[in-house]
C-alpha cells in the first residue's frame, strides 16, 4: 500500500509533463481550427505557405534567441545585427553585381564579427547581457546608418533577392504551391542550431553554464568561452537572417529590422523558455514563433484592426508565462 | 494546471469571437456565441472585414462589389489616421467597394506579407501605400505575378510595373514651404531645417524641395539642417539646442519637414520665449492646424490625402471596370498660413 501513493503521484506528474508538452501545439492547433473555421481564405494552401514565410525571418532570430536566453542572458541587439548584414551585403553587390556567395558570406561575416561587442562585453568583462546588448545596438545601428550613409541600398541581383522572395522550384508548375527559399533556410537553421544544442559538448554546457554559472565554473567549464561562443552563433544567425530580408526587402536598410528583438524574445518566452537561464527547448521556440505567426495572420484576414491585435499579442504573452508557473507547481 | 489551460482555451475562443464580432455579414459556421463580452468588438472593426468570399463569388450580376486590398504605412502616425479615415468614407459611400485595409505597423516585412495575404484572399486589386521606395518593391512583382492590378498612392515603388501612382508631388511641399519662408522673411534671413529619418523619400525630395526653393534667394542663408527623424520629441530637442547656440534674431525661421516635428521646434520656441521665430510644417495634422489658428505656427503645408484616398480608389474602379490606367495623378498641396483657412481644414477633418 505504501509504494502505491508515490506511483500514482509519478502518473499525475507525468501526465502533467505530458500535457505540458503538448500544452503549445494544442494551442497551436486550436487556433489554426478556430482562425480556419472563420475565414475560408485562412484555410487557403498559398496562405498557408505565407504563414511559414512570414514566420522564417523570426523564426531564425528566435533559435538564436533561444541559446542566449537558455545561457541566461537576452539580446537587444539583433534588429540592427540583421540591419548590418543585409547593408554588408547590399553593398558588395553594388560593386560586384554578380558576387551573390561572397555578399551572402559578408554579410552574415559582419553580423558575426559586430556581436563579438556583445560577446566581449558578457563574458569577459561581466557586463549584465541587458546593458551590453543595449550599447550594441546603439553602436551597431550607428554603424549601419554610417556604412550605408544612411540610405536604403537597392539590390537588383534576382539570385540573391531569390533568398528572399523565390521557391524551391517554379510554383506556377504546381498550382501555386511551393516551398518558399526563406523557409528552407529556416529549416537549416533548426537543423544546425539544434544539432549544436542537443548533440554536442557544447549544447549541454550552455544548459549548464544558464543552469548555475558557478557550479558549471566548479565543473572546470570554461564559462566565458561558452559564453562568447553562444553569442557569436547568436550574431551569425542575425546574419543569416539579416540576409534572407535583405533578400525580401530588395534592398540593405540600416533601419531595417527595427524592433524585431521583441517578436523574437515573445516567440521564446511562449515557447516556455524560463528568463532566468538553464532551460528551454528550440522545438518549442517554433511552436512559439508558429503561433505568433497565425495569430498574426489570422487576425489579419479576419479585419482585426492592427491596435487589437497588439493588445492580444500582450496578453499572449502574460498567458503563456502564467502557464508556464501554472505547470511548474503541478 | 486544468484552471490554466480552460484560461487560455477561453482566450482563444475569446479571440475567434471578437474576430467573428468585427464581421458585417454573418457567416454559418461561427463557433457556439459563448458570453458577451466580445460582443461590443464590431462597432470599431465594422468596414474591413476580410472574409467576404461567400458574398463575391457570383459575379454574374452587374453590381459586383469590387474588393480592393489597402495597404498603408502605420497607423499610429496621424497623417495615416486622416488617410484611414478618408478611406474608410469612401468605402462607405461607393456601393461597389469593398476595401480591406490592412496596417504595416511600419515594417516592410510586413507590408509584404500582407500583399501575399491579400493574393491568397484573393482580392480584385491592391492599393499600395509602400513603406519603402526600394523594400516594398518585391509586392509589386508578387501581385504582377498574380495578376492582381496594383494602384500605389501617396508614396511610390522603385519598381514601376504598377498602373498609376495617385499622389502629391513629394517635392512640391518642399518647394512651396520654402517658398513661402522666403516670402514671410521678405527675401533675407537665417532658416534651420529639421529633416525627416535620413534615407526616408518623404526626407530626400522635401529636402530636394526646400533646397531649391530656397536657392533663388540669395539672402536666405540655411544655417543648420539636421535630421529630428520625424519625432516631435527628437526635434524638440534638436530646437532646444540651437535656441541655447544661437541668440535672438540668428533664427528667422524653422523649416521642419513635417508638422510633428514643427510642433515640437513650436513648443521649444514657446518655452524659450522666442515666438518672434517662423515656424513651417508640412502635412496638415490637426495640431498643426490648431496653432496655424492660433498664430503660433506660421503655415502648414496641407496634404489633401482625402482627395488622394478617393482618387486612388476611384482609379481602381476604373482600371477594373476595364479602363486604361491613368499612369500618374498628380493631387496638390495646400499652404495653410491664415487662421481662416485652418478653420476651414479643421472642420473638414473633425
Amino acid at each position: 500500500m505504501g509504494t502505491r501513493r508515490p506511483v500514482k503521484d509519478l502518473n499525475n506528474e507525468r501526465i502533467a509533463e505530458q500535457i505540458r508538452k503538448y500544452a503549445l501545439v494544442i494551442i497551436l492547433l486550436l487556433m489554426c481550427a478556430v482562425f480556419a473555421g472563420i475565414s475560408p481564405t485562412f484555410r487557403r494552401l498559398t496562405n498557408i505557405i505565407n504563414i511559414f514565410r512570414q514566420s522564417s525571418i523570426n523564426g531564425i532570430l528566435a533559435v538564436g534567441m533561444t541559446l542566449v536566453i537558455i545561457i541566461g542572458g537576452i539580446d537587444l541587439s539583433i534588429g540592427p545585427l540583421c540591419a548590418i548584414s543585409g547593408v554588408a551585403a547590399a553593398l558588395y553587390l553594388e560593386v560586384h553585381p554578380d558576387g551573390v556567395v561572397t555578399a551572402i558570406l559578408l554579410g552574415i561575416l559582419t553580423a558575426t564579427v559586430m556581436s563579438a561587442w556583445t560577446a566581449v562585453l558578457v563574458a569577459h568583462l561581466r557586463v549584465a547581457p541587458f546593458i551590453a546588448t543595449l550599447s550594441t545596438m546603439s553602436v551597431v545601428h550607428g554603424v549601419a546608418l554610417v556604412v550605408a550613409d544612411g540610405v536604403p541600398h537597392t539590390i537588383r541581383n534576382s539570385t540573391f533577392t531569390a533568398i528572399g522572395n523565390g521557391y524551391l522550384w517554379d510554383y506556377t508548375l504546381t498550382n501555386r504551391i511551393s516551398i518558399p527559399i526563406p523557409v528552407v533556410v529556416f529549416v537549416a537553421v533548426i537543423l544546425v542550431a539544434s544539432f549544436l544544442l542537443y548533440k554536442t559538448r557544447l549544447g549541454r554546457y550552455i544548459y549548464a553554464v544558464g543552469g548555475n554559472e558557478n557550479a558549471a565554473l566548479a565543473a572546470g567549464i570554461h564559462v566565458r568561452r561558452v559564453k562568447f561562443i553562444t553569442y557569436l552563433f547568436n550574431g551569425l544567425l542575425c546574419g543569416v537572417a539579416g540576409v534572407v530580408l535583405a533578400a525580401r526587402i530588395t534592398s540593405g536598410q540600416p533601419n531595417a529590422a527595427d524592433g524585431y528583438e521583441m517578436d523574437a524574445i515573445t516567440a521564446v518566452i511562449v515557447g516556455g523558455a524560463s528568463m532566468a537561464g538553464g532551460v528551454g527547448k528550440i522545438g518549442m521556440t517554433i511552436i512559439g514563433v508558429l503561433i505568433l505567426a497565425v495569430m498574426d495572420n489570422g487576425l489579419t484576414i479576419l479585419g482585426v484592426e492592427s491596435y487589437y491585435q497588439e493588445i492580444v499579442k500582450g496578453v499572449i504573452i502574460a498567458a503563456a508565462v502564467l502557464i508556464d508557473i501554472k505547470t511548474k507547481k503541478t | 494546471m486544468k484552471r490554466a489551460i480552460a484560461l487560455l482555451l477561453a482566450l482563444v475562443l475569446a479571440l475567434g469571437l471578437m474576430a467573428c464580432a468585427s464581421e458585417t455579414t454573418p457567416t454559418a459556421d461561427t463557433p457556439a456565441d459563448t458570453g458577451g463580452d466580445a460582443a461590443d468588438a464590431p462597432a470599431d472593426t465594422s468596414t474591413d472585414t476580410g472574409d467576404a468570399d461567400a458574398d463575391t463569388t457570383d459575379d454574374g450580376t452587374a453590381d459586383r462589389v469590387w474588393r480592393i486590398g489597402v495597404t498603408t504605412q502605420s497607423w499610429e502616425h496621424e497623417f495615416l489616421k486622416n488617410l484611414v479615415n478618408a478611406l474608410r468614407a469612401v468605402d462607405e459611400e461607393l456601393p461597389n467597394v469593398e476595401l480591406l485595409l490592412y496596417d504595416s505597423e511600419d515594417s516592410i516585412e510586413k507590408q509584404l506579407s500582407d500583399v501575399d495575404t491579400m493574393i491568397a484572399d484573393q482580392v480584385d486589386g491592391v492599393l499600395l501605400n509602400p513603406l519603402s521606395f526600394e523594400g516594398t518593391s518585391a509586392a509589386v512583382d508578387a501581385c504582377n505575378a498574380a495578376g492582381i492590378p496594383v494602384v500605389e498612392f501617396i508614396s511610390y515603388t522603385e519598381n514601376e510595373n504598377y498602373e498609376t501612382f495617385v499622389g502629391t508631388d513629394v517635392k512640391s511641399s518642399g518647394i512651396m514651404a520654402g517658398e513661402f519662408v522666403a516670402e514671410a522673411l521678405g527675401g533675407s534671413g537665417s532658416v534651420f531645417e529639421i529633416q525627416g529619418q535620413i534615407g526616408h523619400t518623404a526626407q530626400i525630395n522635401r529636402g530636394a524641395g526646400i533646397a531649391e526653393a530656397l536657392e533663388a534667394y540669395p539672402d536666405i542663408t540655411v544655417v543648420a539642417s539636421q535630421s529630428g527623424e520625424f519625432s516631435k520629441e527628437t526635434a524638440m530637442n534638436l530646437t532646444e539646442a540651437w535656441l541655447l547656440q544661437y541668440d535672438v534674431g540668428e533664427i528667422d525661421a524653422i523649416i521642419a519637414h513635417n508638422d510633428q516635428m514643427a510642433l515640437g521646434a513650436m513648443n521649444a520656441c514657446i518655452a524659450a520665449g522666442r515666438p518672434e521665430i517662423k515656424i513651417v510644417g508640412i502635412d496638415g495634422d490637426m495640431e498643426a492646424l490648431l496653432a496655424v489658428q492660433d498664430g503660433t505656427m506660421a503655415a502648414t503645408i496641407v496634404d489633401y490625402c482625402e482627395e488622394e484616398a478617393r482618387m486612388a480608389v476611384e482609379e481602381m474602379v476604373s482600371i477594373l471596370e476595364g479602363n486604361e490606367p491613368a499612369g500618374q495623378i498628380y493631387v496638390d498641396y495646400v499652404c495653410v498660413s491664415t487662421p481662416e483657412e485652418a478653420e476651414e481644414w479643421i472642420a473638414r477633418r473633425s
